[in-house]
């Protein structure tokens, strides 16, 4: 790539990022926060805080009946995990940008490292249901 | 100091510029002029005044006064904006600086050799892979037809004049000079969307880069201040999109960069 | 950065400006930029208080009782109020976005950014509707 350095005193290398893996996920992430949780914030928060619905809606045996279905997995695997990344994605990039660093890649591996691990302890939980 | 809608009934303005002389400053300082001006005094030509009348050693770089050149980017009230193309009737009162991000030259001067290095980084160029148009000893004799549709997908982001006002709105550029900016990065999706153009492998290296769109994060302010309403961020965070797919292509082998 | 060959005999001295760790307090936009960005914070207490949830309810209905109490008490509604404000202005930033990363075209003609925008907030509300009807009168609906 020796004639993209044109006039450089030193070569440049340009090196492939792997950021593409943890943007897509921090994208999925952004939508599932902006479509999805609303209504759960609104549910738990207003509905349930408030008395709006009777507490039936959220007795164990309808809870675990939704948690054991299929479809209700995936909607709380959805939920939670793309979650995790994005904000994992944006804490990481948010200290970035206030000039926070670790030493070496140690905030990189705790960010997404520790959204990984929660992230497989939620498919543990779902998978133990139902 | 007056506030901001407080303008005199007389017509002249208290202009406060940012100085730097390296052989005789260690840090820039701030020196206030006050400068006459009627409705359609620009900026630009407030420093002229200012040089002409007041102070000859103030150094600024312009050229055309009509928003082309991209030569006369100030920081005016903090805002990065062109001279030229911004009137002492719409401030109570005005402080120019060099452009933020860039080292600062002397006086209004910002060195944006860094700048003009990145653009010519990513080849912004059309480049042809066709055996019969690379050969240099005939003139390329055929017509490169294009569809209002295939202009519509690059137009916009063709209409920079590199005048590195993005580049002093871009906090991702102030924290590392390494990242090769809007601008720049703007240019090299510009040509990877020419339908005329056959050199996107040659820029994806680039993109694909931490330096390139992945140093990026959508803060957005480079578009706010266009002068061109070119919409950098735009054209950056499609390059993202682009450049996931080059990543999950090269992943499975079938295509991308190395 | 990598300035022309060094010369002696230069004058040159260009001033660099170091980057503040607080630039974003310096002017609305970037201000607007990392309060964007910090909904994330509040996304995640959020987001660990429904992973807490989900093990309370694998723990039996006296641990899963527990968490619902714990989530509905009055101590818990400012954090509720925050998380509220926190995912809306979270999507009425994504949702004017979206369209700039998309840059949709129908047939080869472009869809301006507004009407992308207003077809996100139109299906987030009916996500929004219809996860509240099913989740607050699900046994009648299903």
């Amino acid at each position: 790539m020796s004639d993209l350095n044109v006039g450089r005193t030193t070569a440049k290398e340009y090196h492939r990022s792997h950021e593409p893996i943890v943007w897509s996920l921090f994208g999925a992430g952004g939508m599932v926060v902006a479509f999805l949780m609303p209504a759960v914030v609104i549910f738990i928060g207003f509905f349930l805080s408030l008395g709006l619905v009777d507490n039936d809606a959220v007795s164990f045996e309808r809870v675990i009946g939704f948690a054991s279905s299929w479809w209700g997995k995936c909607y709380l695997a959805i939920l939670i995990i793309p979650t995790l990344y994005h904000v994992a994605h944006r804490i990481f990039h948010g200290l970035h940008d206030m000039h926070v660093k670790g030493p070496g890649s140690l905030l990189a591996i705790l960010f997404y490292g520790g959204s990984t691990l929660l992230s497989i302890f939620v498919l543990y939980l779902l998978w133990g249901i139902g | 100091m007056n506030s901001e809608h407080d303008i005199p009934n007389s017509s002249t303005m208290r202009v406060e510029v940012q100085r730097y002389r390296p052989e005789l400053d260690a840090r820039p300082w701030w020196q206030a002029f006050d400068v006459p001006y009627t409705n359609d005094t620009s900026v630009l030509e407030a420093l002229q005044y200012i040089k002409d009348e007041l102070d000859s050693s103030l150094s600024f770089r312009w050229s055309c006064r009509m928003a082309i050149c991209g030569s006369c980017g100030f920081m005016i009230n903090g805002v990065p904006k062109l001279g030229c193309k911004s009137f002492l009737r719409d401030y109570g009162a005005l402080k120019i600086a060099a452009l933020d991000n860039f080292p600062i030259e002397r006086d209004l001067v910002a060195d944006i050799s860094g700048f003009v290095e990145k653009l010519e980084t990513v080849k912004p160029y059309l480049m042809r892979e066709d055996p019969s148009d690379l050969d240099t000893s005939v003139p390329i004799s055929r017509a490169f037809n294009q569809t209002p549709q295939q202009l519509s997908l690059y137009k916009q982001f063709s209409q920079c004049i590199n005048c590195g006002i993005c580049y002093a709105a871009c906090p991702q550029f102030g924290r590392d000079p390494e990242f090769l900016g809007p601008a720049a990065l703007t240019l090299a999706y510009r040509y990877n969307q020419d339908s005329r153009d056959q050199g996107k492998k040659d820029r994806m290296p680039l993109l694909n880069a931490e330096e390139g769109v992945w140093g990026c994060t959508f803060v957005g302010y480079c578009s706010e201040v266009c002068p061109k309403s070119v919409d950098p961020a735009a054209a950056i965070n499609q390059g993202k999109a682009a450049s996931a797919i080059d990543y999950a292509l090269n992943l499975v082998q079938l295509g991308g960069d190395k | 950065m990598n300035a022309p060959k060094e010369n002696n005999k230069t004058l040159r001295r260009p001033y660099k400006v170091e980057q503040k760790p607080l630039w974003w307090l310096d002017n609305s936009y970037y201000f607007r930029y990392m309060i964007r960005e910090s909904t994330s914070l509040i996304v995640l207490i959020y987001g660990l208080v429904i992973v807490v949830g989900l093990l309370r309810l694998t723990q039996g209905p006296y641990m899963w009782q527990g968490w619902v109490e714990t989530v509905s008490s009055p101590l818990m509604f400012p954090l509720h109020l925050l998380a509220l404000l926190a995912v809306v202005y979270h999507a009425y930033t994504w949702f004017k976005l979206a369209p700039r990363i998309m840059a949709l075209r129908i047939s080869g003609k472009p869809v301006s950014d507004q009407k992308v925008e207003w077809a996100h907030w139109i299906v987030m509300l009916g996500v929004t509707v219809a996860c509240l009807l099913v989740a607050s009168c699900g046994g009648a609906l299903l």
